[in-house]
């Protein structure tokens, strides 16, 4: 065994004994997944609509049925419920008032070829996101409705909203998200990792022996790879056990990892060698990715942010990896997919050089 | 003629205006443990760095073991084996790991299993490096210097913060290395280190070296003599002591007196017929023999700290 594979087999022994690094790396990914996937996937991943029916005549039914077959929103019945307060203690984010002779002025509305005078009543929360989506369901399904009355063609453009929206839940947006995250952890692996092994005097000794250090950092893209690969793989296996995600994995996905990985290992590499000490090192290098982690697009999408967060998470490096997982994964868009590649693998190999010719263990 | 094994000639180091290493030329003889001994600052790992090809020199030539340290530091590295200033090894890997693991670093290398036998690490072999004490993980330092066979071994301050029965400890392991033929460069701010373990010794000083030569030598050259110390005397005895001892001095209820060549046997003498003589009360009569610190604070007129680069 050289001393290429004896630095790879040791370094990955070194991890796997050392919990506390084991934890974060390998499993702080999975509680990220499950909390951000509880706390909003619970507001998009089904909505639900109470209503009142106050007329309870067969037109109001058909509606109702009109609405549910969307499938876009979980009906319930509040007959019997203070609907208004629920609205203003903030327990519901909408709901649907059907008055009393709704059947009868549509009816009437229709032998008369005039506007019904009696309208549907949807109250809402503006400052919850998923009204929005109510109201938005609630006029489709009711333009369809005065259409189906009036005997045109145009229901499909409901039923392919209706699509649309059930085609991705949160945890499909999610999961690209999470595993861009466990890439980015290349550049803490490389910060610590270099910063620790200088500062406890291992590069002086090992610089005194024939190993290298193009060796070293050969032998540990090697090491960083694979500890990236092994963090993705849980999320990967929860997301398709626990929550029937079904990402394609394909060779942009590959390639994607790869040129992340080189990214973040290479802005790493060049941060260790100017960093004083590993403790200040690490402390910047948090400054710098706990932020990013938040507005790249990984846990809600970069058009939702104020326009100055939007600002930055398009110089973020961390947007286009999370923006080309999830395109190569999830929605398919490929063309989105191989252009964030080429920004991805760009950067890879340019950050990634840089670090390689400024890395030096020599002390002079 | 012994063979020289490190020749180093007119060495300079400068970081920008700051001169480290002053024009310092010296030699290593094969089989001899050398110490350079100095205080923090004085230009001792800077040397010791250069020579593992570990720095560059700004001038002066370096050979080691007939090897240039700019144009063959492959050739040097793979014969010299090296304990750095402060070393740790890795954390999360037993004794027998991190031997190993250094071990394959050279294309040559000696039996690990060999190595912990003789550093005496066995009982320890499994034990993770981060559990060991300091004087353990010296001697894991010391047993990682030997795993090439290294003709040539580099320690630097290899015993600073250890407790005196770890140094001991490692003291033992670098004589045995002696016994095994090899050569040692030794850096330490420990005069009784240097005292102890060197053969020969260089007292370097602000980058320079300002006395060479065998501890006892140095001693004999530079300490200022012996001193005869009488203490614990009653004022009576004290008043003839001085009067009768030549350079004799008070301090509190002592005296003491600084011992020639020539005149050491007789001021002993006169000192204890005095105290007989005049059934004068006196705790205890000793020679204290002088020491490498001595020699450096004559040379120099500073002590030697704790610390050093």
């Amino acid at each position: 065994m050289s001393g290429f594979t004896s630095d790879i087999k040791y370094t990955l022994k070194s991890f796997f004994r050392n919990k506390r690094i084991v934890f974060w790396t390998l499993f702080f990914p999975i509680v990220l997944f499950l909390l951000f996937g509880y706390i909003f996937g619970s507001q998009s991943d089904s909505i639900n609509l109470y209503y009142q029916d106050n007329d309870g005549s067969q037109m109001s039914n058909s509606f109702i049925q009109s609405l549910n077959s969307t499938g876009a929103v979980n009906l319930k019945s509040g007959s019997d419920m203070d609907l208004s307060q629920m609205l203003k203690d903030g327990k519901i984010s909408a709901y649907l008032i059907i008055p009393s002779e709704f059947g009868q002025n549509v009816l009437t509305a229709q032998h008369t070829n005039s506007s019904s005078s009696s309208g549907i009543q949807i109250y809402y929360d503006k400052s919850k996101s998923s009204s929005m989506a109510v109201v938005s369901i609630v006029h489709q399904v009711t333009d369809s409705f005065n259409m189906k009355m009036s005997n045109t063609q145009q229901l499909i453009t409901v039923d392919s909203e209706n699509a649309a929206t059930k085609g991705m839940n949160y945890f499909d947006f999610l999961l690209p998200g999470i595993l861009a995250i466990c890439i980015m952890s290349a550049i803490n692996m490389a910060v610590g990792g270099i910063t620790h092994l200088r500062d406890i005097g291992l590069f002086r000794k090992l610089s005194t022996t024939p190993f290298t250090s193009m060796q070293w950092i050969g032998a540990k893209i090697i090491v960083w790879t694979t500890i990236v690969v092994l963090s993705l793989v849980l999320p990967l296996v929860l997301s398709w056990l626990a929550f029937g995600t079904h990402p394609n994995i394909n060779l942009i996905t590959v390639l994607l990892v790869i040129a992340g990985t080189a990214m973040f290992a290479g802005l790493g590499i060049i941060f260790a060698n100017y960093a004083k000490d590993s403790e200040s090192a690490v402390t910047a290098v948090m400054a710098i990715t706990f932020p990013l982690m938040f507005i790249s697009g990984t846990f809600i999408p970069v058009e939702n942010m104020p326009w100055f967060l939007q600002y930055i998470a398009n110089i973020s490096p961390l947007t286009y990896l999370s923006n080309g997982l999830r395109s190569s994964m999830i929605t398919g868009n490929y063309g989105d997919a191989v252009t964030n590649l080429a920004i991805v693998g760009v950067l890879g190999i340019v950050l990634f050089g840089i670090g390689v010719a400024v890395f030096n263990w020599k002390e002079d | 003629m012994t063979e020289k094994v490190i020749e180093v000639n007119s060495l300079v180091k400068k970081y920008g205006n700051l001169t480290t290493v002053d024009n310092i030329s010296f030699s290593i003889k094969k089989g001899e443990i050398f110490a350079f001994l100095g205080p923090n600052g004085a230009g001792k790992t800077t040397t010791v760095e250069i020579l593992e090809c570990l720095r560059t020199a700004t001038s002066g030539s370096v050979n080691v073991l007939g090897y240039n340290t700019k144009k063959d530091d492959f050739k040097i590295k793979q014969r010299i084996g090296v304990l750095p200033q402060d070393f740790s090894a890795f954390e999360w890997l037993n004794v027998y790991e991190n031997i190993d693991y250094f071990a394959k670093m050279y294309p040559k290398h000696l039996n690990v299993n060999e190595i912990i036998e003789t550093l005496d690490l066995e009982d320890k072999r499994n034990t993770l490096f981060k559990d060991l004490s300091g004087g353990l993980k010296q001697r894991v330092g010391v047993a990682i210097s030997l795993v090439n066979d290294p003709e040539m071994v580099f320690l630097d301050e290899p015993t600073t913060g250890l407790d005196p029965k770890a140094r001991r400890d490692v003291w033992d392991a670098v004589k045995e290395l002696k016994n095994k033929g090899k050569t040692v460069f030794l850096t330490t701010h420990y005069m009784d280190e240097a005292y102890y373990l060197a053969d020969r010794v260089c007292v370097l000083h602000k980058g320079q070296i300002i006395a060479e030569g065998t501890p006892d030598d140095l001693i004999n050259r530079y300490g200022g003599g012996n001193t005869l110390i009488i203490r614990g005397c009653d004022p009576e005895a004290r008043n003839e002591l001085i009067n009768a001892i030549p350079d004799g001095t008070v301090e509190g209820n002592d005296v003491l007196a600084k011992l020639s060549e020539d005149d050491a046997v007789a001021s002993i003498s006169v000192a204890a017929s005095i105290i007989n003589t005049g059934d004068f009360t006196c705790e205890e009569i000793y020679v204290r023999k002088s020491t490498l610190e001595d020699v450096f604070l004559n040379l120099t007129g500073e002590k030697l700290t704790k610390g050093g680069k």
